[in-house]
């Protein structure tokens, strides 16, 4: 094993997508930070010397079941984002990286110019976005702020699709993204990197900065970006909804303090600042995020662990008019939230329990008066990971939530089993979902810019999903011809069902109140749909990968003219990985994605397909350089509607990172 | 002799006539029209844009079609190939809202124009400023003007509108 310069390649299979994993090491292991347990992810030489593991799959996940589990394991639909893949993506946030990466989502904007996530026919609010199973304060048009989640120092994204309100309560209606921090071994590491990107102007500066002894892990992570304001059509364009995309300004910064009292005892404290500039046309909007927490995580015994939490997080939005901050747009949420999670294994089978307890505060300006409200929420959930024979795993998880401001409560569950019939594995669940009516949803009384009223409603019940999902993976090897590789393919089918969707609807003057819109709960909203990925690649370096996904929704509340559901989505990439000499490695793709036209009864955007080149080179010892021309055919839509690529043609990026730990 | 002094009669008499009709048509103008702006080909294009334009807007607001009847927009020439620009006031009550949304009076300084003989150009010009009441406003206009009659395009954004209106204005030009 050449343990010099050495890279793991996996074969990555979850039920909907498939990857190859490349995650670079010095001599040494990377450890990956999962929230509760740390986690070894081991490699298997140097691809070009070596086969690649048959369908090894070795790469440990968290997010599908709370507990650890190798990927070819977990009975959950999991996909995985390694810190290799967005080395190469040269991703700057979470936003940036998903798009790329993951066929049926789709980032577009909203109103003021918000970001707003359509992911497989699930909005913002019903995807729960977690950094290292933490929770996010603040949203702005039912989505958090992307821009918060920056990938600095992310080990990996892993991405649950479907419904997991029993293991991580509401909001997880659509699926789960969890960003996993990592935590590295060596005694020191110091990464500075770099980006310039013509769309926009756009410079990004960054760096993280470990120290590791015995007792001691910490890491900092720092970004600043800066962007100008970019027209995308003729301001007399009356046909186009958006017409600039605005620049912005942000700055983040995280520190994680891990100290290991014993071998079986560790706290980790984490602190972290950010804040967000986005210019627009006569204010700017400053979004400022506090975010903190303290966690110790205790080995009872070789087959028992007891995590316990407290976290806070605080999100702020102020405007400024002229320089001078004005007082109708304060918006402050402060998440107060402790946890518990217990585990316990025995043989193959496993029980892990665990409790929440948050404290939600909002004062908005969308309240009467710019007033305030707060509910608390408490829940307790319990499951059992069962393996009663070789081939077959049954995950079973009841969860239970009940929410102070609306007095009510739900019961979520789970039922999740794999088979492995090798060489074929398939996957089968139901899951059900939930989501507790917001604060902003059930209080909300805005006249939104003089244009309509937007009223919230006290009475709305939780909205509520069940979501089934069957797949069948299928991995091997290629061991006769020139093209000696491994491959993956991978079907899975969808089907999700809701009750009490929450949306809005007119309302009618009555009373004290104008006419406008109201909030309100809604039957009847359908999503399924098929997701199919197949992936190849050989020894000397070459591999081919392709997703594809088709989605049908019925129900007007998916459709708005925000977020439309596409019904074909697809992403595809030919890529080229060598290692020549010791100091030069390339990797050179071309990528693209392609969205059909969306289903909706809204003037909306068409087909499109983007395609890109991306070209890294690591020159030196720790250096690397990423050149990327993206939309290299130059694609412009005719009309700007709020989905459609915010393009202006073929723009570029050239981007710089430097492990100076290598250097020396 | 005869046919001659006839001859003068009925010549005599259409002159009277045309005469009478050329009276009638002059009395008829004065009662009806504005004098005719005039278009001195020689003059620079400022003087020529110069002037009240009275017409109609359509403009799209939050994507919704709004008709405007009645409008003047007001060109005033500073020097030979810039005009200050007045963008009437004008209100508009959308979608459900109960309160009608005003757009101050607007005024633009330094505009450039171009062109001869009887067609200018408006040139693409950025504004922003803060109404009487307080309200930042921010845009972008254009226009040409064709033997006087003028299409004028503006986009603005005022306040935290989430997206600006566009409007486009058609109207012909009299001298103030």
């Amino acid at each position: 094993m050449n343990r010099g310069l050495t890279y793991i390649h996996l074969t990555i299979c979850g039920l909907l997508s498939s990857l190859s994993i490349h995650a670079g090491t010095h001599a040494g292991m990377t450890h990956v930070e999962t929230g509760s347990l740390l986690v070894v992810a081991d490699f298997n030489g140097d691809r070009n010397d070596s086969i690649p593991e048959d369908v090894s799959l070795q790469e440990v996940v968290i997010t599908a079941t709370r507990t650890p589990k190798t990927l070819k394991d977990v009975p959950v639909v999991t996909r995985v984002i390694t810190a290799e893949d967005i080395s190469k993506a040269d991703a700057t946030n979470i936003q940036d990286l998903l798009t790329e990466e993951l066929p049926g989502l789709e980032f577009g904007y909203a109103m003021s110019q918000e970001t707003s996530l359509n992911m497989s026919g699930f909005g913002g609010s019903s995807v729960l976005f977690l950094v290292d199973g933490e929770r996010l304060a603040g949203e702005t048009m039912d989505n958090v702020d992307y821009n918060r989640l920056n990938l600095d120092n992310v080990g990996q994204v892993e991405i649950v699709k479907g419904a997991s309100s029993a293991l991580y309560g509401a909001n997880a209606v659509g699926g789960v993204v969890n960003l996993i921090t990592q935590e590295r071994t060596e005694p020191w590491h110091l990464n500075i990197n770099g980006r310039y990107k013509g769309f926009g102007n756009e410079w990004r500066a960054g760096g993280d900065l470990s120290f590791n002894t015995s007792k001691w892990n910490s890491n900092t992570t720092l970004q600043y970006t800066s962007s100008e304001t970019v027209r995308l059509t003729d301001p007399f364009d009356i046909e186009s909804k958006i017409h600039e995309v605005f620049g912005g300004k942000t700055f983040n910064v995280k520190e994680r303090l891990i100290f290991r009292a014993s071998d079986r005892l560790r706290f980790i404290a984490r602190g972290g600042y950010f804040s967000r500039k986005s210019f627009r046309a006569n204010y700017d909007d400053h979004y400022k995020d506090y975010t903190g927490g303290l966690r110790s995580i205790w080995e009872i015994s070789k087959n028992q662990t007891l995590e316990l939490s407290y976290s806070y997080d605080q999100y702020d939005k102020v405007r400024y008019v002229a320089g001078m901050r004005t007082p109708d747009h304060d918006y402050s949420n402060r998440q107060n939230i402790v946890h518990g999670l217990y585990t316990k294994f025995w043989g193959s089978n496993g029980l892990t329990a665990g409790a929440d307890f948050m404290h939600d505060y909002l004062t908005s300006y969308q309240f009467s008066n710019n007033d305030s409200h707060s509910q608390t929420s408490i829940d307790a959930f319990v499951q059992f990971d069962y393996n009663p024979l070789s081939w077959l795993n049954i995950i079973a998880s009841v969860r239970d939530d009940y929410f102070s401001a609306s007095d009510k409560n739900a019961v979520t569950s789970r039922l999740a089993t794999m088979f492995k019939l090798d060489p074929l594995s398939i996957r089968a669940s139901y899951s059900g979902g939930f989501r507790a009516p917001t604060l902003k949803e059930m209080y909300m009384s805005f006249d939104m810019a003089g244009i309509m009223m937007i009223y919230g409603n006290p009475n709305l019940k939780p909205e509520r999903s069940h979501n089934f999902n069957l797949a069948l993976e299928r991995n091997g090897m290629v061991r006769s011809s020139t093209l000696e590789g491994s491959y993956s393919v991978t079907m899975a089918g969808y089907y999700n069902y809701y009750d009490s969707r929450i949306t809005t609807e007119d309302f009618p003057a009555t009373g004290d109140l104008e006419e406008g819109v109201m909030y309100v709960n809604e039957d009847g909203v359908k999503v399924m749909g098929v997701d199919v990925n197949a992936r190849y690649r050989t020894l000397f370096g070459l591999g081919a990968s392709a997703s594809y996904s088709f989605l049908h929704t019925v129900g007007r509340s998916i459709d708005s003219q925000f977020t439309q559901p596409r019904p074909h989505s697809a992403t595809w990439r030919l890529d080229y990985e060598r290692q020549f000499c010791k100091n030069y490695r390339l990797y050179a793709s071309i990528s693209g994605r392609y969205l059909s036209k969306p289903e909706s009864d809204y003037e909306t955007d068409g087909a499109y397909s983007l395609w890109k080149f991306t070209l890294r080179q690591q020159v030196w010892k720790g250096v690397s350089v990423n050149f990327i021309v993206d939309n290299i055919f130059n694609y412009r839509p005719k009309v700007y509607y709020w989905n459609s690529a915010p393009t202006t043609g073929t723009t570029w990026s050239l981007g710089l990172s430097l492990e100076l730990d290598e250097m020396f | 002799m005869v046919k001659i002094k006839t001859l003068k009669k009925i010549l005599t008499a259409i002159v009277l006539c045309f005469g009478a009709l050329a009276i009638v048509a002059s009395c008829s103008d004065d009662e009806k029209k504005e004098p005719e702006p005039v278009i001195d080909p020689i003059a620079p294009p400022a003087q020529n844009v110069e002037g009240s334009y009275t017409g109609n807007m359509t403009c799209t607001i939050m994507n919704q079609e709004v008709s405007f009847e009645n409008m003047t927009f007001k060109f005033k020439a500073t020097g030979d190939a810039t005009v200050d620009v007045t963008i009437p006031t004008f209100s508009y009550s959308g979608y459900d809202s109960p309160v009608a949304m005003v757009i101050p009076e607007i005024n633009v300084a330094g505009v450039k124009v171009s062109g001869e003989k009887d067609t200018y150009s408006i040139a693409e010009t950025k504004f922003e400023g803060t109404s009487d009441a307080g309200k930042k406003y921010s845009g972008v206009l254009k226009g040409t003007s064709v033997g006087g009659q003028l299409t004028f395009n503006f986009n603005l954004t005022l306040g935290s509108m989430p997206m600006p209106m566009i409007c486009t204005f058609t109207g012909s030009r009299k001298i103030d």
